[in-house]
């Protein structure tokens, strides 16, 4: 049996695949050392919902079969991943991180569990996630069954949610790669405060089939990975047309950022308003050489900002309207008490009293955001921004009510544009960039929609420049 | 389709927190809910306050 050093548990998909295919070492024996990585750390920060070892060990066993007979199926092949747990496993049990749904079992796998199955991959377990995603509102990272997603490098600090499992998994070298999902910061927030790569995609470009329904508007499923290299390869693998799923865009999407047009052609916009007032007093350093290695890639830096469209309010309601219309039969059985944060409880409730009227205001205030949105991307190819203004917060810091002043600044810059991309459904990378109290921080590149290519060029180009995705939390 | 057949060798090997000790809310839910209601009414009166053009449709995202 080979020996597994951190080398492995931390290596990028690629390196694994080539030694895979190499033969330094079997599938059957990656997915076993990953395997009892996960059990034995993923419980250290509430990371693991469930594992999956034995269908594991069994996939592991036809992938082997498959290279034995030459038979490649590209980069992820025999790679292990965890899968955020609102993605149905055929048979087994799917939470959605909830109470009411522990017990909760589908006799399908998502399209995209599917996907990754096709390619290769050998998923090893589900992973924990705040309490439906996180759709009423929360007030503390304890919203989630598994309990608070406790941070790799901090475990007083938040892993960040709502994919926290999948964060912290990837960031602690527990899975090389995970799914998440994104309403509005899921996937880009668990990667800022653990320090990995995600990629939230394109609204449309991935099924959702078989993933819990949060906000049909706005849900989106996407990897988190240690490299962007790594997060263009499982998007390869997980994009496609679903006629399963009304929302999608009928688009593929193949890995190819050569392709992607000259780094010194790309207008990236920004406001500096962002890095240097919105941003945490402590993270300023770190964000200021992160601006600084992306000019220094040759690319045209352009002043950007968003106009002064209700951007937040107006994606509050949209997913309030629709995640009450989800939840209704939880919310009106009295089976919402049964959740674990009170806010949670409250918002959905609450949710249940939004006029038809509000919604379709919302909705249609969300036409003069993606005509805005058409006017930017008129003049940059991409919007840069801090995924999170400052670091994790504490595990027990009400993320409604910060115990410390938030920064605060005149302008708006681009302070909106987690709001503003998810409303239009844009791609959106985040980058980790460096350290602030010791916890990382993260830049996010934005680009138009389906401009994945782009978006991944810039990044990989960001992180042939700089080492913050290659550090490691102390495990 | 949605099975309700669960064996308990599968629900004993799904990871669950132990209850969290409670945290002192500074509201009661019933009174955190009514909070939340009144922020909804709330809300309703910005959106109604702001002006969209009368030809500006909802941007619906599903394809038929």
């Amino acid at each position: 049996m080979a020996a597994f050093s951190d080398d492995i548990f931390f290596a990028p998909l690629t390196d694994l695949n080539r030694r895979l295919r190499a033969r330094e070492f079997s599938c059957v024996e990656l997915t076993r050392a990953f395997c009892d990585r996960l059990e034995k750390y993923g419980p250290r920060y509430n990371a693991l919902a469930l594992l999956l070892r034995e269908p594991a060990i069994r996939k592991a066993k036809a992938v082997d079969d498959e290279l034995k007979r030459g038979r490649t199926r590209g980069a992820l092949q025999g790679a292990p991943y965890g899968a955020k747990d609102l993605l149905s496993v055929a048979g087994q049990v799917t939470t959605w991180g909830a109470k009411p749904y522990a017990a909760q079992v589908f006799d399908y796998d998502a399209t995209v569990i599917k996907k990754l199955d096709r390619a290769g991959a050998v998923l090893i377990g589900k992973l924990a996630m705040v309490e439906l995603a996180g759709g009423g509102g929360y007030r503390y990272p304890a919203a989630s069954l598994q309990g608070p997603g406790l941070n790799p490098w901090n475990r007083g600090f938040w892993s960040g949610g709502s994919s926290s499992g999948s964060g912290s998994a990837v960031a602690a070298g527990l899975t090389p790669f995970a799914l998440g999902s994104e309403t509005w910061g899921s996937i880009l927030t668990p990667a800022a405060f653990c320090g990995v790569t995600g990629l939230r995609p394109t609204y449309g470009l991935v099924s959702r089939y078989g993933a819990m329904a949060l906000s049909w508007t706005l849900d989106k499923i996407g990897p988190m990975c240690r490299t962007a290299e790594d997060c263009g390869h499982v998007l390869q693998a997980i994009a496609g047309g679903d006629s399963n799923d009304p929302g999608s865009a009928g688009k593929s999407f193949y890995f190819a950022p050569q392709y992607a047009r000259p780094l010194k052609q790309l207008r990236v916009g920004f406001a500096e308003v962002d890095f240097a007032e919105w941003a945490a007093p402590e993270a300023r350093k770190d964000f200021a050489e992160a601006l600084n290695a992306i000019r220094s890639l040759g690319v045209q830096m352009k002043a950007a900002s968003l106009g002064n469209h209700p951007y937040s309010l107006i994606t509050g309601v949209i997913i309030s309207a629709e995640a009450a219309s989800i939840f209704e039969p939880l919310i009106r059985s009295g089976k919402v008490d049964e959740l674990a944060d009170q806010r949670q409880i409250a918002g959905l409730k609450a949710a249940l009293e939004l006029k038809s009227t509000d919604y379709l205001k919302a909705m249609r205030i969300r036409r003069l955001v993606q005509q805005e949105m058409a006017k930017i991307f008129a003049d940059v190819d991409l919007l840069i921004s801090p995924s999170r203004f400052g670091p994790a917060s504490a595990i027990n810091e009400a993320l409604d009510r910060p115990s410390r002043p938030q920064p605060e600044a005149k302008q708006r810059g681009l302070r909106d544009l987690g709001a503003f991309g998810n409303l239009c459904g844009l791609p959106a990378l985040s980058l980790p960039c460096g350290f602030a109290n010791g916890l990382p921080i993260a830049v996010s590149v934005v680009g138009r929609p389906f401009a994945e290519n782009t978006v991944l060029a810039l990044g990989i180009a960001f992180q042939k420049a700089t080492n913050w995705h290659t550090r490691r939390p102390p495990v | 389709m949605m099975s309700t057949k669960v064996s308990r060798r599968a629900l004993a090997a799904l990871l669950v927190a132990p209850a969290a000790p409670a945290q002192e809310p500074k509201e009661t839910l019933e009174q955190e809910t009514r909070r939340r209601i009144e922020q909804t009414l709330a809300d309703s009166k910005k959106l109604t306050a702001y002006a969209v053009p009368m030809d500006v449709e909802p941007a619906f995202q599903f394809r038929p």
